[in-house]
C-alpha cells in the first residue's frame, strides 16, 4: 500500500518521519507494540545500514530539525506488530514545494520539463495512494484571523484544487486521507484547551471544501489531527514580523527539551487501519467470488470433461478447481496475517483522530 | 576565458529550483548536474564534519561544469538552512583554457568569496524571483594568477603514478586539495573528478580523480570499498519512479482496490480457461475449436488463406 503526504513547503512533513522514527522507529518505543522498520530483503549488514538511513530522522541525536525534502523520496517500511509483520508500505515524502509550483506551472511558460514531470509524478502518486497525509501548519492556521488568508496560508487551498478535482475524475474512488496539523505544540494556548478541541475546529473551518467532499463521498474515509514532533513545551518558537504581505513573518524554532511527540503515531495508525479494512472487504468479496467459481467449476468436472480436456488440450475441471481452492487459501492466509491488527490500529488511532463525516 | 553561472538552491520561501542557468544548456545537463546534487543531498550529513567543501569537475557534451556542493549563508522562512549547488559552466570552446586555469582556480577561487560562490552575488530578498534566470557571460581575469602554480601546488608526497584506466584516490582535506590541482596537470584535457565523495556518487559517475568524504576519507584507498545502495529511493528528475513492486511482494496487494484496475487485464489473460468452464457458451466452444481443426483435415484453410496471385503463377 502507498502513504502519500501532501503540503506546502515548510509545513512539517520531514519533520513527521522524524516523529515516526521517535515513535515507532523501535519496538520498544511504545505501548501499542507496533514498530515500524526499513522493508529489507538485503542480507543483515545492509538492512542495519537501511535502519541507520531511517535512525538520521531522529531529533535527539543534534536536537536539531531535519533539512526540508529536496527531491521527492519513496520510503519502504513494514510494520511490525511484536516482531511479525502486519503490513508492507511506501511512505511518498513530497517536496513541498512542488504544490506551489503547480500553479506557477500554468502561470508561467518557463517551468522545466523536470518540474512538470514531477507534477505529472505527485498527481500519479496520489492516485495511487491508499491514504493520503494532508500536512499544514496549525500556527499558520491560527496566525491569520482571516479564513481565507489562512488557507491560502497553509496550503489548504492548493490541496483543495486537487482534491475537487480527483473527486470530479473518480467519483466512485473511496480516498482515505487525514489533516494532520503539525507544529501544535507552538500555537496560543488558547487553541489547545480541551485536548486542541478549538484547534481541530479551526483545522476544519480551514479545510471546508475536504470536509465537504469527505461528506459528500460515502466511500471517502477522513480523520483531522494536530500533531507535534517535540511535544509541548521542548520547541522554543521565535517569530520575527516583516512587514512585506508576501510574507508576513519569518519563524526559527529551536529544540530545548527532550523531544516526545505528540499523536505521531495515531496519523499513521488511522491511514493503515482504514486501508486494512478496506483491504479486508475486499479480501472476503475475493473468497466468496473464489467459492462461487469453485463450486461452478466442480458441478462440470467428471469423466466427459475429462475426456474434453485431453481433446482440447486443456486443463480439466478439476486442475482449475484445485487452482481456485489455492488462491483461496492464499487470500484466507494473507487476510489472517492482517485481519486481527485493523481493529487495535484503529482504536488506537481514534483516540487521537478525529473522524470527519 | 568565457564562463557562465549555475546556481540550484532555494530562496525564503520558494523551493529547490535551478535560479540561474547557462543560456544554452540542454535539460540533459541540468539532469546530471541533478542526479550530483541529489546525491549529495541524500548523503550530505557526511560532509558536514569536513574542513573543505565537496568539489566536482563534470565534463558533458555541453560543456564542463565546475561546481560545489553545500550550505549557502541564509535560511528560508522556516528557520530552515539553504543549500545549494553553485559554480560555472564553460562551453568546448574554452575547455582547453579551462583545463590549462583550473588547478589556479581551485587553489585560489574555490572557497569563501571565489568565482564559485554564486550566491554571493544575488541579493537575497529578492530571490523568490529568481527562476532559470540565463547567465550573462563572463570573462576570467588572468591577472588573477598572481601566485606561481608550482608554489601553490606543493605538498609533501604528492608525487604518485598515475593509473590510466583505475581511478586516482586523494585525500578530501587542504593538502588533497593541492594534490588535485596537482594530478589535474598529469592529464592532458580536463578531467572528471569528484573532490568529495560518497560510495553512490562514485557508483553514479566516472571520476577519474576522487576524493572520498567521510570518516576514511584522509587515507588514501585505491581499492574503493563501495557500499550498496539502500533503502529510501527518490523520485528522478527524468519522472521515473521506480516501482517498489520490483523490489518486494506485498502479499496485501492481491486486496488492494488501488492495483485491481491495472491487474484487470492480466487477471481477464491469466483466467480465460477458468471463464470457459465457468459461463461461456458450449456450442460456441465446440464451433471455435473443432471448425478450425475441420478445416485443417481438409487442408481448406491452407486453400482459403493461399493468395490469389500465387495461383496466377
Amino acid at each position: 500500500m502507498k502513504v502519500t503526504m501532501v503540503g506546502i513547503s515548510g509545513s512539517g512533513k520531514t519533520t513527521y518521519m522524524s516523529s515516526l522514527y521517535e515513535t515507532l522507529g523501535d519496538a520498544g518505543q511504545n505501548d501499542a507494540g507496533f514498530y515500524l522498520a526499513p522493508r529489507s530483503v538485503q542480507q543483515f549488514d545492509k538492512a542495519i545500514l537501511s535502519i541507520g538511513d531511517f535512525s538520521r530522522f531522529s531529533l535527539v541525536n543534534k536536537f536539531k530539525w531535519p533539512d526540508g525534502t529536496q527531491q521527492t523520496t519513496v520510503w519502504p517500511f513494514t510494520v511490525y506488530y511484536n516482531s511479525k509483520p502486519v503490513t508492507y508500505f511506501d511512505w511518498i515524502d513530497y517536496r513541498g514545494g512542488i504544490l506551489t509550483e503547480i500553479t506557477d506551472a500554468i502561470d508561467t511558460n518557463d517551468t522545466s520539463e523536470a518540474t512538470k514531470s514531477e507534477i505529472s509524478d505527485l498527481a500519479s502518486h496520489i492516485e495511487l495512494s491508499n491514504a493520503v497525509i494532508l500536512v499544514a501548519d496549525a500556527f499558520v492556521l491560527t496566525y491569520y484571523s482571516n479564513i481565507k488568508e489562512a488557507r491560502h496560508r497553509s496550503g489548504a487551498r492548493r490541496i483543495h484544487e486537487i482534491f475537487t478535482t480527483y473527486s470530479r475524475v473518480y467519483p466512485n474512488r473511496n480516498l482515505i486521507f487525514v489533516i494532520m496539523l503539525t507544529k501544535a505544540d507552538t500555537v496560543d494556548p488558547k487553541w489547545k484547551s480541551d485536548n486542541y478541541a478549538p484547534l481541530i475546529e479551526r483545522g476544519m473551518e480551514v479545510f471546508n471544501q475536504m470536509v465537504s467532499l469527505c461528506k459528500q463521498n460515502p466511500t471517502w474515509e477522513g480523520g483531522i489531527v494536530p500533531v507535534s514532533a517535540v511535544g509541548e513545551g521542548n520547541a522554543k518558537r521565535t517569530i520575527i514580523p516583516t512587514g512585506d504581505v508576501i510574507h508576513p513573518f519569518k519563524s526559527e524554532d529551536v529544540i530545548v527539551g527532550f523531544p516526545s511527540p505528540l499523536n505521531a503515531e495515531h496519523v499513521l495508525f488511522y491511514c493503515l487501519g482504514q486501508t486494512l479494512k478496506q483491504m479486508k472487504a475486499e479480501a472476503h468479496k475475493s473468497i466468496k467470488q473464489r467459492e462461487k467459481e469453485l463450486s461452478e467449476v466442480l458441478k462440470k468436472a467428471g469423466l466427459v470433461n475429462k475426456i474434453w480436456s485431453l481433446i482440447t488440450r486443456k486443463p480439466d475441471a478439476e486442475s482449475v478447481a484445485r487452482s481456485i481452492l489455492e488462491e483461496k487459501n492464499k487470500d484466507y492466509e494473507v487476510l489472517s496475517q492482517f485481519e486481527p491488527h485493523i481493529e487495535p490500529l484503529l482504536n488506537k488511532a481514534l483516540e487521537r483522530v478525529r473522524r470527519i463525516a | 576565458m568565457i564562463y557562465q553561472r549555475l546556481l540550484y538552491s532555494r530562496s525564503l520561501s520558494r523551493d529547490y529550483r535551478w535560479m540561474i542557468i547557462p543560456p544554452k544548456i540542454s535539460q540533459e545537463g541540468l539532469k546530471v548536474l541533478n542526479q550530483l546534487y541529489n546525491l549529495y543531498d541524500k548523503y550530505k550529513h557526511v560532509f558536514e564534519k569536513s574542513s573543505v567543501s565537496p568539489l566536482y569537475c563534470l565534463n558533458h557534451a555541453d560543456a564542463t561544469f565546475l561546481v560545489s556542493c553545500g550550505l549557502s549563508n541564509y535560511k528560508d522562512k522556516d528557520g530552515r538552512d539553504i543549500y545549494c549547488l553553485q559554480g560555472i559552466s564553460v562551453t568546448q570552446e574554452y575547455r582547453r583554457h579551462f583545463w590549462f586555469i583550473l588547478p589556479w582556480i581551485l587553489l585560489t577561487n574555490y572557497e569563501g568569496e571565489g568565482l564559485l560562490n554564486i550566491w554571493k552575488n544575488i541579493d537575497f530578498s529578492g530571490a523568490d524571483d529568481i527562476v532559470r534566470r540565463a547567465s550573462e557571460d563572463y570573462a576570467f581575469r588572468l591577472d588573477r594568477l598572481d601566485k606561481p602554480l608550482a608554489k601553490l601546488i606543493q605538498t609533501p608526497g604528492s608525487s604518485e603514478k598515475l593509473h590510466v584506466n583505475e581511478p586516482a584516490y586523494i585525500p578530501f582535506d587542504r593538502n588533497g586539495l593541492k594534490e588535485l590541482s596537482h594530478l589535474l596537470l598529469s592529464y592532458n584535457d580536463c578531467t572528471d573528478f569528484a573532490f568529495g565523495a560518497t560510495p553512490e556518487i562514485i557508483k553514479k559517475f566516472n571520476f577519474k580523480i576522487i576524493a572520498k568524504a567521510g570518516p576514511r576519507s584522509k587515507r588514501k584507498n585505491s581499492t574503493g570499498t563501495v557500499t550498496a545502495d539502500i533503502t529510501p529511493f527518490s523520485v528522478s528528475n527524468d519522472g521515473q519512479i521506480k516501482s517498489i513492486d520490483e523490489h518486494f511482494n506485498d502479499p496485501t496487494d492481491r486486496f488492494d482496490p488501488r492495483k485491481k484496475k491495472v491487474g484487470m487485464i492480466n487477471k481477464v489473460k491469466l483466467t480465460s480457461t477458468k471463464n470457459r468452464l465457468l459461463g461461456e457458451n458450449v456450442s460456441f466452444r465446440i464451433v471455435s475449436q473443432f471448425f478450425p481443426r475441420l478445416l485443417s483435415v481438409f487442408k481448406i484453410d491452407k486453400i482459403l488463406k493461399r493468395p490469389k496471385s500465387s495461383g496466377r503463377q
